[in-house]
C-alpha cells in the first residue's frame, strides 16, 4: 500500500459503519484512510505506518486499554501524531486529554469533523 | 412657800405619770376593790376620811372615797404630793401646824380638815402613783397606832395587787380578743379557700378538733368536729382503698415527728369520690412523746381530672409518635432543648434520643452534606425554627451512625405556634431516605447511559443517512434505502431494549433483521446456538445482514421465487480464544455475477464486525459472506 506522506490518517471505532463514514469524511478531506476497529490494531498499524500523521479514536474501544489510553500511548510513542478523540460516552476536562489532543463530541457532522483537523494545521496533499 | 417645800420634780416626773397613764385609771368609774380598800382604811384607822388618791401632773383624782365629796382637787389643795416622796407612811398630826399644809386651801377652808396620815401607792412596775391615806377633821397628836399604820400599808400593797391584777386581766384579754381576731381571719381565709379545711389532732387524748369543712369533707358532723373527735371517726371518709395506706403513713409521721403530705381518695356518703391533698406535721413533747398533729387539707378532685385527661393526652400522642414509621423530635423554642424522641428515630439515627440542651449543641450530630462538609449545628431545622429564622425548613444529609454505618436522612420540621403566632418549639420528621438516594444515583446512571445511547445512535443514523446519500443513484432512491435501514436499526434496539440484561440474543437479531425481506416465510433457515452480543455488535449485525438481504432480494437468491438463504453461526473455542462465526449462504438464485461498483452494503460489510474479518465472495452458485470475529470484542458493552 502506497500512503501519502504526511496525509495518513488512522481511524479507530468498533462501529463500523461509523467508521465507515469518518473513513470517507477524512478520505474527502484529502487523507489517505486506515481503519482500525480495536486498540491493539491501531498500535499495530503505527509500528508498521510511520507516515501515519492522523489517530481518530473513539474513547469506548475493544482491547485491553480504552481510546483515551490509546491516545496517550500513541502520544507517548509517537510524539508527531495529531490526535482527535470522539465520545459519546464522556466529555473529557482538557486535563485528561494527552497533550495537543482534540476532543469531538458525538454526534459530530462532517463539517465538524473536517473543521477540527484544519484546526489541528495538518497540511493536506490534495491541497 | 408651797412651791419650796412643794415636791414638783416628782409630781411631774415623766416616767411616773406614763406608769399612771399606762394603767388606765384614771377618770373610770367607781370599782369594788378600791371601794372595800378605802371603807377598810377607813374602819381600820377609825377616820371619817379615807381615800385611793392618783396624784397626776395636774391634779390629783381619787379612784375611791370615804367621807370626801370631791372626787378630785387642784395639786395645790393636794397633801398626798407630798407622800409621793415617802419611804413609807406620812402622818402629819395637825395639818395647821405643818408649815406644808398649813396654808392648804382644804385646811384654811371648807372642809377644814386636820390630820393626815398617806402612805405611798405604788404601780406594778414600781412607779408611785399616789397616796392610801385617811384623814380626820380633828387633830391626833399620836398620829396613828402602830397596829393601825400597819394596816394602812398592807391595804396600800392591796391596791398594788389589784393593780397588777386589773392589768393581767387587760393584757390577756387583750390578748384573747388577738387570737380571736387571728381566728376570726383564719376562718375567714378557710372560707375564702373554699376548698381548704384543717384539723388538729391531740394524740394523747386522741382527739381531732376540725374546721367546718374539714368536717364536711370527711363526713363528721360540723359541731362533733368542732368538740373533737377521734381519729377513727375521721378515716371512715377515707376511700377504703386508701385506708390502710394512709393509716400507715400517719402512725409513721407520729413515730417520727414528721411531716404528712399525701395525696388519697375520700368516699362520701353518697358514694362520691373526691380527691385530697392533706399536709401537716406532727410534733413531740419534750420528752419525745407525740403531742400534736395539726394540718390543712385541700381538694384536688379538679386537678385530678385535669392530669388524667393530660396523661390521657401524653399517651395518646406517645402511642402515635411511637406507631409512625418516621422518625420525630421535638424542640423548644428559643432554646432549641430536646424535649422527645420517638422510637423510629432511635431507629434511623442508630442511638436513643439526645437531649441536647440547646440547639448549639446539636453539633454532638455527626452529618455530611452531599458534598462532604459536616452540617454545622445552626444549620438544621429545628436550630433554624427554633432560632425564629423561619417557619419550616428541611435538609437531607448523610448520617453518621454510632455503629459506623452511614445512611441519608431527609430532616423537614415545622414550627409549632401560640396563639400569637410566635414560635414555641419545632417538631422535625426524620426519614430513611437511602432507598430513594440509592435510586436516585441508579437514575442517574441510567439518564447518563440513555444519553450515551442516544447519542451513539445518532452517530450511527447520522452514519447510516449520510452513507445512504452518499452511495445513492437517486434521492427516491436513497429515501427507500434509508427508511428500510433506520427500520432494521429500530428493530435491533427493540430486542436490546425488551432485554432484562442489556444485550441481544444473535437469533433474534438475525431474525429481525431478515423479516423485512421475507416475502413468504420460507426464504430464510437460521440456525445457530443461543449467543448473546452486546448492543454495539447487535447493531452491526443487524445492519450487515440487512445489506446482504438487500443485495440479495436485488441481485440474487431472494431475486427469484426459487432462491433461499442459510443463516448459520457458532462459536469455536473457549475462553479468551472463543470466535464468533457467521456463514450467509445464498442458494436457487440466478448465477452470480461480482458487482463492477462497490456500494455501501458491501463496503460496510467488508468491514466485519469489531476486530474481526470476513470472507465475502460472489460465487456463481449465489453469494457467500463469513463474518467472523473474537467472542469478547462483540460482547463490549459501547
Amino acid at each position: 500500500m502506497t500512503l501519502k506522506p504526511g496525509a495518513v490518517a488512522l481511524v479507530a471505532e468498533d462501529e463500523p459503519l461509523v467508521r465507515m463514514e469518518a473513513a470517507d469524511v477524512l478520505g474527502d478531506a484529502g487523507f489517505d484512510v486506515l481503519e482500525a476497529s480495536t486498540t491493539p490494531a491501531v498500535l499495530a498499524y503505527l509500528e508498521m505506518h510511520p507516515e501515519i500523521t492522523l489517530l481518530f479514536t473513539d474513547v469506548v474501544m475493544p482491547g485491553p486499554i480504552d481510546g483515551l489510553a490509546l491516545a496517550h500511548e500513541v502520544r507517548r510513542r509517537w510524539p508527531g501524531v495529531k490526535i482527535i478523540i470522539a465520545s459519546g460516552r464522556i466529555t473529557p476536562d482538557p486535563a485528561q486529554l494527552p497533550d495537543g489532543a482534540r476532543f469531538l463530541e458525538k454526534p459530530y457532522s462532517a463539517n465538524g469533523l473536517a473543521r477540527v483537523v484544519r484546526e489541528l494545521g495538518l497540511r493536506l496533499a490534495i491541497e | 412657800m408651797i412651791s419650796d417645800l412643794f415636791p414638783s420634780a416628782l409630781v411631774r416626773d415623766a416616767a411616773r405619770l406614763g406608769s399612771l397613764a399606762g394603767l388606765n385609771l384614771l377618770d373610770t368609774p367607781p370599782e369594788t376593790e378600791f371601794e372595800d380598800i378605802v371603807h377598810l382604811a377607813s374602819t381600820v384607822c377609825e377616820t371619817p376620811v379615807a381615800l385611793v388618791s392618783l396624784v397626776a401632773g395636774d391634779r390629783q383624782w381619787f379612784k375611791a372615797r370615804v367621807g370626801f365629796p370631791p372626787c378630785e382637787t387642784a395639786l395645790n389643795a393636794s397633801v398626798c404630793a407630798y407622800t409621793l416622796a415617802e419611804p413609807d407612811l406620812l402622818t402629819i398630826p395637825d395639818l395647821t401646824a405643818d408649815p406644808r399644809t398649813r396654808d392648804n386651801p382644804l385646811v384654811t377652808g371648807e372642809p377644814f380638815i386636820r390630820f393626815y396620815a398617806g402612805t405611798p401607792l405604788r404601780a406594778p412596775d414600781g412607779q408611785v402613783l399616789g397616796s392610801l391615806c385617811v384623814i380626820d377633821h380633828t387633830p391626833r397628836p399620836k398620829g396613828l397606832s402602830s397596829r393601825q399604820a400597819d394596816g394602812l400599808r398592807r391595804l396600800a400593797r392591796q391596791v398594788t395587787t389589784v393593780l397588777r391584777e386589773r392589768q393581767l386581766n387587760v393584757e390577756m384579754r387583750a390578748a384573747r380578743d388577738a387570737l380571736r381576731v387571728s381566728e376570726e381571719r383564719l376562718a375567714l381565709a378557710f372560707a375564702a379557700a373554699g376548698s381548704l379545711g384543717w384539723w388538729d389532732w391531740d394524740i394523747p387524748a386522741d382527739c381531732v378538733y376540725a374546721g367546718e369543712r374539714f368536717a364536711d369533707m370527711y363526713g363528721i358532723d360540723p359541731a362533733l368536729a368542732a368538740q373533737g373527735a377521734p381519729l377513727t371517726a375521721f378515716v371512715e371518709g377515707i376511700h377504703p382503698d386508701d385506708r390502710s395506706w394512709v393509716g400507715e403513713r400517719i402512725q409513721q409521721v407520729v413515730a417520727t415527728a414528721g411531716e404528712f403530705s399525701e395525696e388519697y381518695r375520700l368516699r362520701h356518703a353518697d358514694g362520691s369520690v373526691t380527691w385530697v391533698l392533706a399536709r401537716g406535721r406532727c410534733f413531740h413533747d419534750g420528752d419525745g412523746k407525740p403531742l400534736r398533729f395539726p394540718g390543712v387539707v385541700v381538694d384536688i378532685t379538679a386537678r385530678k381530672a385535669a392530669d388524667a385527661a393530660r396523661f390521657a393526652g401524653e399517651a395518646r400522642l406517645k402511642s402515635i409518635m411511637e406507631t409512625v414509621p418516621v422518625g420525630i423530635l421535638l424542640a423548644e423554642a428559643p432554646s432549641g432543648r430536646i424535649l422527645m424522641g420517638n422510637r423510629r428515630l432511635a431507629e434511623i439515627l442508630g442511638h436513643t434520643t439526645l437531649y441536647a440542651s440547646s440547639s448549639n449543641a446539636y453539633g454532638e450530630f455527626v452529618a455530611y452534606h452531599d458534598d462532604g462538609r459536616l452540617v454545622e449545628a445552626q444549620e438544621y431545622p429545628l436550630a433554624q425554627i427554633c432560632g425564629g429564622q423561619c417557619k419550616r425548613a428541611a435538609i437531607e444529609v448523610l448520617y453518621q451512625r454510632p455503629d459506623g454505618e452511614r445512611r441519608w436522612i431527609a430532616i423537614a420540621g415545622e414550627a409549632i405556634e401560640d396563639e400569637q403566632g410566635g414560635t414555641v418549639g419545632a417538631v422535625v420528621a426524620v426519614s430513611d431516605i437511602g432507598d430513594r438516594k440509592a435510586a436516585e444515583a441508579q437514575q442517574d446512571i441510567l439518564n447518563r447511559e440513555l444519553s450515551h445511547r442516544l447519542k451513539n445512535t445518532l452517530t450511527l443514523v447520522q452514519s447510516i443517512a449520510s452513507q445512504t446519500l452518499r452511495n445513492a443513484p437517486s434521492l427516491d432512491a436513497a429515501r427507500d434505502a434509508l427508511a428500510a435501514r433506520l427500520i432494521v436499526l429500530g428493530k435491533a434496539h427493540d430486542i436490546l431494549l425488551a432485554g432484562r440484561t442489556d444485550s441481544a440474543s444473535v437469533d433474534r437479531v438475525v431474525q429481525e433483521a431478515l423479516s423485512l425481506h421475507d416475502d413468504t416465510g420460507r426464504r430464510f433457515r437460521v440456525r445457530g446456538p443461543s449467543l448473546f452480543v452486546g448492543p454495539s455488535a447487535a447493531l452491526s449485525l443487524g445492519l450487515m445482514l440487512h445489506e446482504l438481504a438487500t443485495n440479495a432480494v436485488k441481485y440474487g437468491a431472494l431475486s427469484v421465487p426459487t432462491g433461499c438463504v442459510t443463516v448459520d453461526w457458532t462459536v469455536e473455542g473457549t475462553g479468551a480464544a472463543a470466535e464468533f462465526r457467521l456463514d450467509w449462504r445464498e442458494q436457487g438464485g440466478p448465477p452470480v455475477t461480482p458487482p463492477t461498483r462497490r456500494g455501501f452494503g458491501s463496503r460496510l460489510i467488508q468491514r466485519g464486525l469489531a476486530g474481526g474479518d470476513v470472507a465475502l465472495h460472489y460465487a456463481v452458485e449465489g453469494v457467500q459472506c463469513t463474518l467472523s470475529a473474537p467472542l469478547a470484542g462483540l460482547r463490549v458493552d459501547i
